[in-house]
């Protein structure tokens, strides 16, 4: 994995409020709770889908969004540019929202 | 000696070996070893050297799961890899020939171990 | 990727490092709970198994007639006491009834006597409770710093990009190359626990961090919750109260079917649900200790005593998800293999703090006088020697509060918190060199004389415990006794480093 530009540019000492710290922060954000939004909704839309009793499809999504989270907080700092790293969390987690609310749970109880 | 305790004994002596054999196949450490320096390991005997690391790996597997049967028998070996490399990352550096000297008597010493679990 | 993971480790490595020493602590809590109650006597056969349920029958049906639940836990190979627990029916109101617990010797059937202490549970349970928070605060803090950790990991692998050349290399006496090696041999040596440890860690609570995923099919709050942990473990199944009472079957034959099936010593606990009703449920559970903590289950009727079904087959998620937390406990481990488990998270706890080490030896010559420097270094200090001796000093405290003092088992926990403050004190006011060197060697101390205290305060010392072959009790001694011999080697080793390198400044 590539590390990303804006980090590589950052030394000790620079000013708080220079563009660097911008990007730190902006990239921060968006792999906290970009990612939490993602690693949760795409839990939810897991534990819809998957064709077992809703206790054991709810299980398997809270097993693998620890994963989904980690992940996605590393592209947020991993991604080349600002653009493609919000792309990169926020269109698949709309898409996980977007299916999961409108299929709504289908497994059986 | 129980038949127990002597499977976690070859466990332990066969995974020691196995790091001994991969780290000496390295020059940077079989250097420590031997400080004749001037001449490296020939090819042959550094893979010689690596497959016996990869046999005593895995017939320390082996002798995890008799003792702990397969699933308690993995975490176990996970265990002894971990607790025997850091041994002999420490005697490597404070004592590189004693590192050496130990692991050939796990060497000689592992066969019989595993013969006798 | 270097870039986050130094700022993820640091920024909660202090806690990182608190959550894995006292959750190291925890691989053997039953052990230092027996040296913390030396009043209790040396182990001695416990009674078997169908003695003790009746024991423990007795005991509750006194204690707790009409309850919801009666639990007895069974004497197992790390204790011989008998457990009780029960849970009394719900109020009116609907809350949760009432629960009680009491602690038998197996050998006698009494409670037993020992003095009031928090023991080795409470040094245990401090790695995701942090002992002054309310629960959900705690569990929440623990969740977000192992996330940290999670992302350390990963960075960590990523970053490195030699782990196979390097994967033996430790080079001694080379500063900040050292602490690096250190650092390095400590995580990819036990890199597959400390994968799983931190993984698990999070899956322990994820129905609170990922609260969404369960109020998306349940609904939101604890009511919903209760449904889906009822659903996933089948507790769904056991029958409401009835109303009418019946006398409760005799549990001796029940026992004896179990251990038919289990293997002698293989019973672990019985659950009798609705005890005294017409309803009553008797589940003995037992098997061989397994990483999945899989356990035969036999349910019989309560009242007629006849086996309704053997255990129910369980999902591969659910086994999945057990095996993560059976794995993080460890509680299927044996002596060895326990040992090994304490040894890796030692590791572990060493490897967090190489890296805070390593973070101040890289920076010293560079940025050695600013404030966030300095800042780290104290905590460092205060932390990774500090928090070790607070330790002791908890294990001090055990053996010095004067046993009939009012709330001494909170006493003996804020002792501890009460001498890591003070370390952290200590670490301000100090030149750090000296801060590091006094340290250690009270760490040294502290630790290598707790057998001399135990032997001062007590009988069940070294020169007890060792000829009776009580090895928790030994083992306990011994081990801080190495805790000590290594935290004098540690400070031994940089006073010659330090004098080595006077030598070398001083001009000729």
């Amino acid at each position: 994995m590539r590390p990303a530009r804006p980090m590589k540019a950052m030394k000790e000492g620079e000013a708080v409020l220079s563009p660097v710290y911008f990007y730190l922060a902006s990239r921060l954000a968006a792999g906290i709770a970009g990612g939490y939004a993602l690693a949760a909704a795409f839990s939810v839309w897991l534990s819809f889908v998957l064709p077992m009793p809703r206790a054991d499809a709810v299980l398997t999504g809270l097993l693998a969004s620890f994963a989904i989270y980690a992940a996605a907080i590393l592209w947020a700092f991993a991604a080349r540019s600002l653009w493609r790293m919000w792309f990169g969390l926020l269109v698949p987690a709309a898409a996980c929202a977007a299916f999961a609310w409108l299929t709504g749970p289908i497994t059986t109880p | 000696m129980t038949d127990m305790t002597m499977e976690i004994a070859a466990a332990f002596l066969l995974s020691y070996t196995a790091w001994a054999a991969f780290a000496l196949a390295m020059r940077k450490h079989s250097r420590r070893v031997w400080s004749d320096a001037s001449t490296p390991l020939r090819r042959e005997t550094r893979m010689a050297s690596r497959l016996v690391g990869a046999v005593c790996l895995a017939l320390s597997f082996i002798a995890c799961v008799s003792q702990w049967g397969w699933a308690g028998g993995s975490v176990a070996w996970f265990g002894v890899l971990t607790a025997t490399a850091l041994g002999f990352v420490f005697l490597l550096a404070y004592a590189p020939r004693l590192a050496a000297g130990t692991a050939g008597a796990t060497l000689l010493a592992s066969p019989a171990a595993f013969y006798i679990m | 990727m270097g870039w986050l993971h130094t700022w993820a480790g640091l920024v909660v490595g202090w806690v990182l490092f608190f959550m894995f020493l006292t959750g190291t602590a925890g691989y053997f809590d039953v052990e230092i709970d027996r040296w913390m109650q030396p009043e209790r006597s040396l182990p001695q056969a416990a009674m078997p198994a169908e003695r003790a349920a009746a024991v423990g029958l007795k005991r509750l049906a006194a204690a707790a007639p009409g309850a919801e639940r009666w639990f007895i836990g069974l004497p197992g190979y790390r204790s011989p006491d008998l457990r009780l627990f029960w849970r009394m029916p719900p109020g009116p109101d609907g809350k949760r009834g009432a629960t009680g617990r009491a602690q038998l010797d197996a050998a006698t059937g009494e409670p037993l006597q020992h003095r009031d202490t928090g023991g080795g549970q409470l040094l245990y349970r401090m790695h995701y409770d942090f002992h002054y928070m309310p629960h959900k605060v705690a569990n929440w803090i623990a969740g977000v710093c192992t996330m940290f950790m999670l992302i350390a990991i990963v960075t960590g692998i990523v970053i490195h990009k030699r782990i196979f050349a390097d994967f033996f290399t430790f080079r001694s006496h080379k500063g900040q190359r050292s602490w690096l090696d250190a650092h390095n041999v400590l995580s990819v040596l036990a890199l597959p626990y400390h994968l799983m440890i931190t993984y698990s860690g999070l899956i322990f609570f994820a129905y609170l961090y990922m609260a969404p995923v369960v109020a998306a099919t349940y609904g939101a709050g604890e009511e919903n919750r209760r449904v889906y942990f009822d659903e996933l473990s089948g507790r769904d199944d056991i029958p409401e109260r009835a109303g009418p009472p019946a006398a409760l079957a005799p549990l001796g034959p029940l026992v004896k079917d179990a251990e038919r099936r289990m293997g002698a010593g293989g019973v672990h606990y019985l659950n009798i649900y609705n005890p005294g009703d017409a309803n009553a449920r008797v589940v003995i559970a037992g098997g061989e200790l397994v990483p999945s903590r899989k356990r035969t289950k036999l349910r019989f009727d309560g009242t007629t005593g006849t086996l309704l079904r053997a255990s129910n087959p369980h999902s591969a998620s659910y086994v999945t998800w057990q095996t993560l937390l059976g794995l993080h406990e460890g509680l299927f481990a044996g002596p060895a293999l326990r040992w090994l488990y304490f040894l890796t998270a030692l590791m572990g706890t060493a490897m967090i703090g190489a890296g805070l080490v390593l973070w101040t030896a890289k920076r010293r010559a560079k940025t050695g006088g600013t404030v966030g420097f300095r800042l780290v270094e104290k905590l460092n200090i205060g932390t990774v020697a500090g928090l070790p001796i607070a330790v002791a000093a908890f294990f001090w405290a055990n053996r010095l509060i004067p046993v009939g003092l009012e709330g001494r088992a909170a006493w003996e926990a804020h002792a501890m918190f009460i001498v890591w403050a003070s370390m952290l004190l200590h670490a301000f006011f100090r030149p750090a060199s000296r801060a590091w060197g006094e340290q250690l060697w009270l760490a040294a101390g502290a630790f290598g004389l707790l057998p001399l205290l135990n032997a001062l305060t007590t009988d069940k010392h070294l020169g007890v415990t060792l000829p009776a072959r009580a090895w928790e009790l030994a083992g306990f001694d011994l081990t801080m006794f190495g805790f000590g011999a290594a935290f004098a080697w540690v400070a031994l080793s940089r006073m010659r480093k330090n004098r080595r390198s006077a030598k070398q400044t001083v001009p000729a």
